[in-house]
C-alpha cells in the first residue's frame, strides 16, 4: 500500500478511534458508531490539513463512506 | 490501582485527536473507578457555539496534574437560559461547580451587526455596546446571586475586519472601538471580583491568530467558532484556572548556572569568556535573568542547584556587570560537586518547601532525566536546546498562576530588593541631599477617602517611631474626622526610583479653632523615613493654613518609649516650645514664618 493510503488509514484511525486493519474501503458512518457528526468534521479539518486539499461543503456530504473519501482526495491530485 | 496521572503519562499525546481518544477513556475509567485522582474538580462549560472535543481534552490536562473533572457541559446555545433558569442544572448539578465557564462567541452575540455594523448610526452602536454589556454583567451578576462557584466569561474577538477597512479608526464610534469598549466595560465591572474572571478570549486569539483559530467551512457545517486543532489551546487556557483551583501552583525555581543562567561554563572559560549581556549571544541568558527577576518580584522563590567550584560561580554572580540575579535574589543555593539530586533534597529542606512545590531549570538532559526519575514531584522543564528559546518557555509555564495575587505577595521581594539598593547608593554617596536627589522621590498628598481609610487606621494602629503622639485610631474614627468639616484628615504616599511606598504618612489637623490649627496626628511609616517626606507633609499643611488665614500651628508631641525619631522634629522645623500641658507637649508655629518644600521632591497634591 502506498504511503499515502497509510497516512489516511492512520488518521482515520485515531479520529474514529479504531483499528487501522478494520478500516475498509466500506467503512462508513452506518457501520461505525464512533464515526458521529463532530468526528465527521474533525476528519474534513484533518484531511484538508494533511493531504493540504479544500472540499467544498457539497464534497463534504456527497461522502458516505472511506471510498469516497478516497474518490474526494484522487480528484483533488492526492496519488493513491 | 494506577493513578490519573500515570495514566495520562503512559498515553503521549501527537496529534489533538489524540486528546479527544484519551479523554474518552478517562471517562469511562472515571466512571467504573479505575483509576484514582488526588483531587476532582466539577466544571460546567456554557457556549454559544460547538465545543465538542473541549470536554474530552480538559480530562487530558487535568489528569496530568492528577486532577479529575466532572464536566458538565450545557446544550448548544442555551447559555442564557441555564444561567437564568434558578432550576436549571447549572444550580441543580450534584455539586456546586468549582468553574463555570461562559463562552459567548461575538458572532452569535451581534448577529447583522457583526456584517454590517455601519447600518447603525454612531449613537445607535453605542447603545448596542451598552445593551450588550448589560446584558453580559446581567448574566455574570445572576451567577454570582445563585452560586458561589468561579465564573470564567470569555471576552469578545475584537474582528480583524470592517467595512470601513482603512478608515474604520476614523469614525466618531467605529465597529472596532465598540467591540473593543464591551470588553473595557467587562474588564473594569469585575476587576474588584475575587468570583469573577474575564477570559481574555481576544488575546487567545489574537496570540494563535484570529485567521488560523477560525475555520469557515467548520463553521457553516457545524457553528464550529473554533476550529477542532486550536480546541487544545483553548482548554490549556481554561486548565490554567482549575490548577489555580486546585491549588497546585509551585512556588521555587531551581536553576542550574552554565548554559542556563549564562552562555558557557565559568570553571572553563572564566569571568570574561562567559555570554551574558548585550550581544547576540549573550541577550538570551540576560533577558532570561530578567524575566526570573519579575517572577521573583512577585514572590517566586529562586534557588541554585549547580556543579561548580563555588568561588568561580559566586564571582560571576557577585560582579558580572551583566548579572541580573544577585546572591540576595536566591534563598538558598547548592553549589558544589554532589549530584542534583541530593542537592535538590537539600534545597527543599533549607527553604522548607516540599519538592512538589519546585520547578527545575537545566540545560543538561542527564541532569534533568535523573531528577525526573529519582524525584518525580519536581516538575522538570524540558529546557529547549536554543537559548534564544529559553524565555518561551519561562514565560508559557502554567505553574506559577494564583487567581489572587496579594500586596504582599507583589512587594515582598521588591521592598527587600529596593531596601538593599538605596543602601547601596547611600554607601557611594556622603551627602544627605545629594542622595535624596539620586533617588527620584515623588509625593503626593491627598484627603482621605474611603479606599485608604483602612491604610490610615493601620498606619495610626502600628506606627511607633516617627509618631509624633502615637494615638491610635479606629477606622470609624478615622471616618468620622474625615467627614467632619473641623478636621483635615492628609495621607502622603511616596515612591522613589526604586519602588512605590505607597500610602505611608497621615497628618491629622484639628481645624476646630479657625486662628489655631492644632496638629493631632503627624507620622510616617518607618518604610520611608530619613527621605524629607516628613518636610513635604509639614510644607503642605503650612501651605494649606496659609491659604486659610491661620496664624498659628500648635504641634503636639507625647514621648513614648519608641518615638525619639520624632522628638526633635517641630524644634528642628522651626517651632517653638510651649508651656506644657501635662504630658503633651505643644510647639507654635507662627504662619508669617516661612517653610518650604524641599526642593529636591516632587510633589503633587492630589
Amino acid at each position: 500500500m502506498s504511503d499515502k493510503n497509510n497516512e489516511l488509514m492512520a488518521l482515520l484511525s485515531k479520529i474514529l478511534n479504531i483499528d487501522v486493519e478494520s478500516i475498509t474501503d466500506e467503512t462508513s458512518p452506518d457501520n461505525t458508531p464512533s464515526w458521529d457528526s463532530f468526528n465527521g468534521l474533525v476528519m474534513v479539518s484533518e484531511l484538508e490539513e494533511v493531504f493540504s486539499v479544500h472540499f467544498s461543503i457539497e464534497e463534504v456530504y456527497a461522502v458516505t463512506c472511506v471510498k469516497d473519501i478516497k474518490s474526494a482526495l484522487i480528484r483533488h491530485g492526492v496519488e493513491f | 490501582m494506577q493513578s490519573i496521572k500515570e495514566y495520562t503519562s503512559c498515553n503521549p499525546i501527537e496529534r489533538f485527536t489524540d486528546y479527544f481518544i484519551l479523554g474518552r477513556k478517562i471517562d469511562s475509567l472515571l466512571l467504573n473507578k479505575d483509576v484514582t485522582a488526588d483531587q476532582t474538580l466539577n466544571i460546567a462549560i456554557l457556549a454559544s457555539s460547538t465545543v465538542n472535543g473541549l470536554k474530552e481534552t480538559l480530562h487530558v490536562l487535568c489528569g496530568e496534574r492528577d486532577i479529575f473533572c466532572n464536566i458538565y457541559v450545557a446544550e448548544y446555545n442555551q447559555y442564557a437560559q441555564e444561567i437564568l433558569n434558578p432550576s436549571s442544572s447549572l444550580y441543580t448539578y450534584t455539586s456546586e461547580f468549582d468553574l463555570i465557564i461562559v463562552n459567548i462567541d461575538i458572532r452569535a452575540i451581534s448577529g447583522e451587526y457583526y456584517i454590517n455594523p455601519y447600518s447603525l448610526s454612531a449613537e445607535e452602536r453605542n447603545n448596542w455596546v451598552n445593551d450588550t454589556t448589560v446584558f453580559f454583567e446581567n448574566l455574570i451578576d445572576n451567577i454570582v446571586n445563585k452560586s458561589t462557584s468561579k465564573v470564567l466569561f470569555h471576552n469578545l474577538e475584537v474582528p480583524s475586519y470592517s467595512p470601513h477597512s482603512l478608515v474604520e479608526n476614523k469614525d466618531k464610534y467605529g465597529f472596532i472601538e465598540s467591540i473593543e469598549d464591551i470588553n473595557k466595560n467587562l474588564r473594569n465591572s469585575f476587576k474588584e471580583s475575587n468570583q469573577v474572571f474575564i477570559f481574555d478570549y481576544n488575546a487567545f486569539c489574537s496570540k494563535h491568530g484570529k485567521e488560523n483559530v477560525f475555520d469557515y467551512k467548520m463553521y457553516y457545517m457545524g457553528d464550529i467558532k473554533l476550529k477542532p486543532q486550536a480546541l487544545p489551546l483553548l482548554a490549556k487556557e481554561y486548565a490554567r484556572y482549575l490548577y489555580a483551583i486546585a491549588s497546585i501552583n509551585k512556588k521555587c525555581i531551581v536553576l542550574d548556572l552554565d548554559n542556563t543562567l549564562w552562555g558557557g561554563i565559568v570553571g572553563e572559560s572564566g569571568i570574561e569568556g562567559i555570554q551574558l549581556g548585550p550581544t547576540p549571544g549573550g541577550q538570551p541568558f540576560l533577558d532570561f535573568q530578567k524575566h526570573l527577576l519579575s517572577l521573583f518580584e512577585r514572590g517566586v522563590i529562586l534557588a541554585i542547584n549547580s556543579k561548580n567550584n563555588m568561588d568561580d560561580a559566586m564571582a560571576v554572580i557577585n560582579n558580572h556587570p551583566y548579572m541580573i540575579l544577585k546572591e540576595k535574589h536566591f534563598a538558598a543555593m547548592c553549589i558544589n560537586w554532589d549530584d542534583k539530586v541530593s542537592n535538590m533534597k537539600k534545597l527543599a529542606e533549607e527553604i522548607n518547601i516540599g519538592l512538589n512545590s519546585m520547578v527545575f531549570f537545566d540545560d543538561d538532559h542527564v541532569n534533568r532525566d535523573m531528577v525526573k526519575q529519582f524525584i518525580p514531584e519536581v516538575e522538570v522543564v524540558d529546557l529547549p536546546v536554543d537559548p534564544t528559546l529559553y524565555v518561551s518557555a519561562l514565560i508559557d509555564l502554567d505553574f506559577f498562576d494564583v487567581l489572587s495575587l496579594t500586596e504582599e505577595d507583589k512587594n515582598k521581594g521588591k521592598m527587600y530588593f529596593s531596601e538593599k539598593q538605596r543602601k547601596k547608593i547611600k554607601q557611594n554617596t556622603t551627602d544627605l541631599s545629594e542622595y535624596l536627589s539620586m533617588l527620584d522621590i515623588a509625593v503626593s498628598v491627598e484627603f482621605a477617602s474611603k479606599n485608604t481609610i483602612p491604610r490610615i487606621t493601620q498606619l495610626t494602629q502600628k506606627t511607633n517611631q516617627f509618631n509624633m503622639t502615637t494615638r491610635r485610631y479606629s477606622e470609624e474614627q478615622i471616618g468620622k474626622m474625615s467627614d467632619d468639616s473641623n478636621y483635615y484628615v492628609i495621607a502622603l504616599c511616596l515612591r522613589d526610583k526604586f519602588g512605590d511606598n505607597g500610602l505611608t504618612g497621615l497628618a491629622i489637623i484639628d481645624r476646630s479653632d479657625v486662628q489655631k490649627w492644632r496638629i493631632d496626628t503627624f507620622l510616617l511609616s518607618c518604610r520611608i523615613l530619613g527621605r524629607a517626606a516628613e518636610d513635604v507633609l509639614l510644607a503642605y499643611v503650612v501651605s494649606l493654613a496659609k491659604k486659610e488665614g491661620v496664624d498659628e500651628l500648635h504641634g503636639e508631641f507625647i514621648e513614648s518609649k519608641k518615638n525619639i525619631p520624632a522628638k526633635e522634629f517641630y524644634k528642628k522645623s522651626g517651632f517653638e516650645k510651649n508651656v506644657s500641658e501635662s504630658d503633651i507637649e505643644v510647639w507654635k508655629f507662627s504662619l508669617n514664618k516661612k517653610f518650604d518644600f524641599p526642593d529636591f521632591i516632587k510633589c503633587d497634591v492630589v
